[in-house]
């Protein structure tokens, strides 16, 4: 609760006082200090300023300034108690409350891309939060919490940004949270192997006079080194406290927050404001410009006048946004447009250079003193195998090699563990077919769930081993060199270099690679980006495959499966290049991006990755797999029509009692009953409601080579595309007893004319289709919330479906005039 | 007769839960747009809950 929000006559005591630098201390000299208690007198006319009593004496604050003050009254608890117990203000458990809250301290994490923000979070919180050696890993705060020597921490990761400019998103947002949120304490995460450029950031913060403790991350690789650094030193230089850390085992974090209690405690004698000297020139400007806001007292309170004058000078887009709004708004730009006309011209570069240059001198400065370069060349080996994977001619057979060997061993390892799956399901299933009754639970448990289920669940090994090595590629900063070879390859298609992380970020999931298309500074190759990624066969189409390219492609199921990936790419590329033509169209951004060193990933992440993906693909299992599979027997079941299946039951009856002095025709009386239970399926699979669906929607997939089950088992996919195998292991049933394996049963399958459901060239079609049409609600609801429009998630689904179609109706008629 | 009674009681459950899925996608607004709606997907859905 805000001290603004008491009214007249109440009284509360005081938590924490947040803002910053001169304007925070000032309302704490005034006597509003944590514990005490605080009254409201008077609330002047037009309710500002306000009268309180502190400390004994009165004393007025605007309402602006008391925004700032945060408080807990007997109002507010009593809301939260239920008001189940009276409370009055000095009664104990007020003031213990008040303890309480005055000791949660809220702490925001800010660095560079790859500083080891998300690592030093995941410590620190004990989440779970995914790290990988490339930029655009996190695309959105994260909140974690934790106590630590009696102070509770309120932990926010923010994405990684270069500075804190107004030119991407991320950058935007995380200055955003920095301004708007009021952290009590910001961690500078400072990637120690690569101070002059992450320090560039720190100068930004140390303008905007933030409460800030730099974490010097990675510091055992700088001692590695052999470097020196005197760290002490330097923060006594710029008035931060800077304390050496290990991100990957947890070193000096507990350090870090002892020194962030300090901080906001006030009792760090190391913290101070102060101003990085940009030169006689700028100097000079930012004074002049200041001077026109220093009669303002509405501002001041997010942030000082110097960020405030020295940001309109450098030409912020959201500063002068805001500046607008100010009464002296006129008088202001007159003044900064002056100063900017002169200035560039005595500088003979535009401000925004002049200020960056200024930054990195002081930086360049400070380091000067503090730093001193190690003999071991930490880079060989990084530059090592960079000759070959960014060579002009190597790299790509390098990449596409590591793609195929990726998708082959997916296909081969996992076979292994695969076909032990599949023996417990069909056990399993075997167990409830022979020891219950016959009757509707029976086939729900059977046909529904353990089919449905099972069928999926086989495909475990072959995501986990895939999604492996898609964290090592990730983790080892592989990506990071695959996306620069990729650049030229990408501008070709129309995209931007950057687009190439969330591209293959889309062969595990579609919408963290749409969620991570933010790290694009250009909203065209973004959106082109989010267009096309659903062409990146995604994880959850891999039971798909599988199950198709084993059944009928054998060994050469590794060869299919890299094929219908490269397909999609293909596709994508050529989609790209349509859409760039005719619909999104507009100049590039330059490509800038990292390439951090080479670090081998730990067995403990590996498996770390390898256990988070497979209990969310479990939960997946009992989450929507499950449903839709009882859904899907529900449909498939009903409606029974007991005067056909008595029909039916009576031919049975006839044969048996025609065979039973014949034991020696037993096999011949069996394949007859068999034949008579398969038309009787066949029919009451018509006649059911999925059936209903299913025969309304054929026409429009027979020219693709589909039965009315594989297009109802693809509309299922539209939740979940492993939901189509679920699907088709309902209603592809076999002989009945369930115990084969699915993609056997698909083989043996009939149709009503006797021809095989399947055939290679079908399943050609049939996968080509699952790998091109529309994405699951998921994927599109992400493109909606990235785009900011329902326009292009629509599209999205319009076009993937008629491509899909248009693609598998080549290949099948096309094929069936040679087969 | 039982089998057919813990049939339609498991059918009525989850068409209710499929009924308020589908309520919630459409009607409940939150405050920050969750872009996995319904994907009991990954880690990153799990955190955006």
């Amino acid at each position: 609760m805000k001290l603004s929000d008491l009214r007249t006559g109440e009284k509360g005591i005081i938590v924490k006082v947040t803002g910053r630098g001169a304007f925070r201390k000032r309302i704490i000299e005034m006597g509003f200090i944590r514990g005490k208690a605080v009254e409201v007198i008077l609330n002047a006319p037009l309710k500002d300023p306000i009268k309180y009593r502190v400390m004994g004496y009165e004393v007025s604050l605007r309402r602006s300034e008391a925004d700032l003050v945060e408080i807990v009254s007997e109002d507010s608890i009593e809301k939260e108690l239920n008001g189940n117990t009276p409370l009055t203000i000095d009664s104990k458990q007020l003031r213990e409350i008040a303890e309480e809250r005055s000791k949660t301290i809220n702490v925001a994490l800010v660095g560079n891309p790859n500083s080891g923000k998300t690592s030093l979070f995941n410590i620190a919180s004990g989440a779970h939060e995914r790290v990988g050696n490339y930029s655009g890993v996190t695309v959105d705060a994260r909140e974690g919490k934790f106590k630590h020597k009696g102070y509770t921490f309120k932990l926010y990761d923010l994405p990684g940004t270069y500075s804190l400019s107004a030119y991407s998103p991320e950058e935007l947002y995380v200055r955003q949270q920095v301004n708007n949120e009021h952290p009590d304490v910001i961690i500078n995460v400072v990637a120690a192997s690569n101070l002059e450029r992450n320090l560039y950031l720190t100068t930004q913060l140390i303008d905007m006079d933030s409460n800030v403790v730099i974490a010097l991350n990675m510091y055992d690789e700088l001692e590695k080194s052999g470097a020196k650094f005197d760290y002490e030193s330097l923060s006594r230089m710029i008035g931060i406290p800077i304390v050496p850390t290990v991100g990957k085992t947890g070193k000096g974090v507990a350090e870090l927050f002892d020194k962030i209690i300090e901080v906001y405690e006030g009792e760090c004698e190391i913290s101070r404001h102060i101003h990085i000297n940009y030169g006689e020139e700028l100097e000079s400007g930012i004074s002049q410009v200041k001077s026109i806001l220093k009669g303002d007292n509405s501002i001041g309170k997010d942030r000082s006048k110097r960020y405030i004058s020295l940001k309109l000078l450098e030409g912020d887009r959201e500063i002068e946004t805001e500046a607008r709004k100010l009464p002296c708004w006129d008088k202001l730009f007159e003044v900064r447009d002056v100063q900017v006309k002169s200035l560039s011209k005595e500088m003979k570069e535009d401000l925004e250079t002049s200020f960056t240059n200024a930054r990195y001198g002081f930086i360049d400065g400070a380091l000067r003193q503090t730093y001193t370069d190690g003999p071991a060349d930490t880079m060989k080996t990084t530059r090592m195998i960079d000759a070959l994977v960014t060579h002009k001619v190597w790299g790509y057979p390098v990449f596409f090699l590591f793609m195929f060997l990726m998708f082959e061993f997916t296909f081969i390892l996992g076979d292994y563990p695969m076909q032990w799956i599949e023996w417990c399901v069909g056990k399993f299933s075997g167990f409830i077919g022979n020891n219950m009754s016959e009757g509707p639970l029976k086939d729900m448990l059977t046909g529904g769930i353990i089919g449905g289920v099972g069928s999926v669940i086989v495909f475990l090994p072959n995501i986990v081993i895939l999604y492996m090595f898609i964290s090592f590629m990730e983790d080892s900063g592989y990506m990071a060199r695959a996306a620069f070879i990729m650049d030229k390859f990408m501008q070709k298609m129309g995209l931007h270099g950057k687009s190439f992380i969330p591209l293959v970020m889309g062969f595990g999931c579609n919408v963290p690679a749409i969620m991570s298309t933010r790290t694009i500074e250009s909203r065209n190759a973004r959106l082109l980006t989010m267009l096309v990624n659903p062409l990146m066969s995604c994880s959850a189409r891999l039971p798909v495959y599988l199950l198709f390219a084993g059944a009928f492609f054998g060994k050469q199921g590794g060869i299919a499966l890299f094929g219908l990936y490269v397909t999609g790419i293909l596709l994508a590329i050529l989609m790209s290049r349509i859409f760039k033509k005719f619909l999104v169209r507009g100049e590039d951004l330059p490509f800038v991006m990292e390439l951090p060193p080479y670090r081998m990933p730990t067995a403990k992440a590996i498996f770390r990755h390898m256990w988070d993906k497979s209990s969310q693909y479990l939960r997946k299992m009992g989450g929507i797999i499950l449903v839709a599979s009882i859904i899907i027997w529900f449909l498939e079941y009903f409606p029974q029509d007991e005067e056909r299946n008595a029909r039916y039951d009576s031919q049975i009856a006839a044969i048996e009692q025609q065979y039973k002095s014949q034991p020696d025709r037993e096999e011949e009386m069996r394949n007859l009953i068999l034949d008579i239970e398969q038309t009787k399926r066949m029919e009451h699979q018509k006649n059911s409601y999925i059936g209903k669906i299913g025969r309304f929607s054929e026409p429009l997939v027979r020219p693709l080579g589909f039965d009315w089950k594989i297009s109802v088992s693809l509309l299922s996919g539209m939740a979940a595309k492993e939901i189509v195998v679920s699907t088709l292991a309902v209603l592809y049933v076999g002989d009945g007893d369930n115990t084969d394996a699915l993609k056997d049963r698909l083989v043996k399958e009939k149709q009503e004319d006797g021809s095989p459901a399947f055939t290679p060239l079908i399943a050609v079609s049939l996968l080509l289709f699952v790998l091109i049409y529309f994405p699951c609600i998921a994927t599109v609801v992400a493109i909606k919330n990235e785009s900011g429009s329902w326009k292009w998630a629509a599209f999205v689904v319009c076009y993937t479906t008629v491509l899909a179609w248009i693609v598998s109706f080549l290949v099948y008629q096309t094929g069936a005039l040679f087969i | 007769m039982w089998q057919f009674v813990i049939v339609y009681t498991i059918g009525i459950l989850v068409a209710a839960l499929l009924l308020y899925r589908i309520y919630r996608f459409f009607f409940v607004k939150r405050g920050r747009p969750n872009p996995c709606a319904g994907c009991s997907g990954c880690a990153l859905a799990e955190h955006l809950k």
